[in-house]
């Protein structure tokens, strides 16, 4: 498992581990060294799986940890509240596609805004978790993650407003 | 479906559209960082083994200060090891391996770093002092004055290890500071349940 084992998790669950450090990191240099140490930290953490929750989950908790030590290692505070100017907004016309893709780099903006814990929450249930899973992943009750599922819908709804 | 489900499902979508990075190209940085992690191992235990030889060394070129002098400092780095290993009680694995139970744990780190670094500090202005006092001798101007080799030892010594030393207390300072701000950040987070606390 030591080697093949954790090449084929990595190509598995790349595109995981890439949308979990979007919502940590929105730098795309500094994106790609946490992304980086997401996945080392899970090739020192996949001996410790015992196949007592989902791989899967288990990927999406170990890269969290990473994740939220990587924000709380920043000195600075992020800023909070409102979405980067630099994120354009989306356009009407006949270009779908950059729509879809402006549309999405919002959406990962405003999910970067939300404070860590409805952040974490908002994007395991994004990745199709049950509430049950992400309250195993976070350590959390499941009463608390219907709480702060409730609030990151207030919280997004707020930031992207109509342009969903 | 509520319009509340329509957007989550729709948010949910676009979430999931996001592209990936690339696996092969992402095997290799790890693979890259992996081997960094091995080499910097083999540098520290390249650097303890010539610090123990020299040591040793001391018992062969050196006179009765010195060789005590050798002999205290591989007590010492052993002392040092074991109060490293004291220190870091509890910060090797977590109560659980959720996300607050792996939070606490860093927490616990950081606070253990902050430990290590004051051992550190204080461990070095402690040998700089006992250097001293056990270079008096040598240190005395009518001693090398005389002595061209020894002033030249005595100089080499005071260029190399003074910006040492003070990298050292600077690299210290910065690093207690960066912690305790860390701990402050997180103790906030963990107090309140993080639950939907301010923690950016």
């Amino acid at each position: 498992m030591r080697h093949d084992g954790f090449d084929a998790l990595l190509r598995e669950h790349a595109g995981l581990l890439s949308r979990i450090a979007a919502s940590y990191e929105a730098d795309p240099a500094l994106r790609d060294d946490l992304l980086q140490d997401m996945s080392l930290a899970l090739w020192r953490a996949l001996p410790a799986w015992r196949g007592e929750a989902p791989l899967r989950a288990f990927v999406a908790r170990v890269a969290h940890n990473r994740g939220a030590t990587h924000v709380l290692g920043q000195m600075r505070r992020p800023a909070g509240g409102e979405l980067d100017d630099q994120v354009p907004e989306p356009r009407d016309g006949p270009e779908g596609h950059a729509e879809n893709e402006q549309r999405r780099m919002r959406l990962q903006a405003a999910v970067r805004v939300l404070p860590l814990a409805l952040r974490q929450a908002v994007t395991l249930a994004f990745e199709g978790f049950s509430h049950a899973e992400i309250a195993d992943t976070l350590g959390v009750t499941a009463g608390s993650v219907s709480v702060r599922l409730h609030r990151a819908k207030a919280a997004l709804k707020a930031l992207l407003g109509e342009q969903t | 479906m509520t319009s509340h489900d329509s957007d989550w499902t729709q948010w949910g979508q676009l979430w999931r559209e996001q592209p990936a990075a690339d696996p092969s190209r992402l095997l290799r940085q790890v693979a890259r960082k992996r081997w960094r992690m091995r080499a910097m191992v083999a540098v520290e235990a390249l650097g303890t083994c010539v610090a123990f030889v020299q040591c040793l060394r001391m018992y062969d070129i050196a006179s009765w200060r010195w060789r005590a002098w050798g002999g205290l400092m591989l007590l010492f780095v052993l002392a040092m090891q074991a109060l490293y290993l004291h220190i870091r009680r509890g910060t090797w694995r977590a109560s659980g391996s959720d996300v607050h139970s792996l939070l606490a744990l860093t927490l616990r780190r950081a606070q253990a770093g902050i430990r290590l670094a004051r051992l550190n500090l204080w461990s070095t202005v402690a040998l700089a002092a006992f250097t001293l006092l056990v270079a008096w001798p040598e240190l005395e101007p009518g001693r090398w004055e005389a002595d061209p080799r020894l002033r030249l030892t005595l100089l080499m010594q005071f260029v190399v290890n003074t910006p040492l030393i003070v990298a050292l207390v600077a690299v210290c300072a910065w690093y207690i500071r960066r912690q305790k701000a860390r701990i402050a950040r997180m103790r906030t987070w963990l107090a309140s349940g993080h639950d939907g606390g301010e923690m950016g």
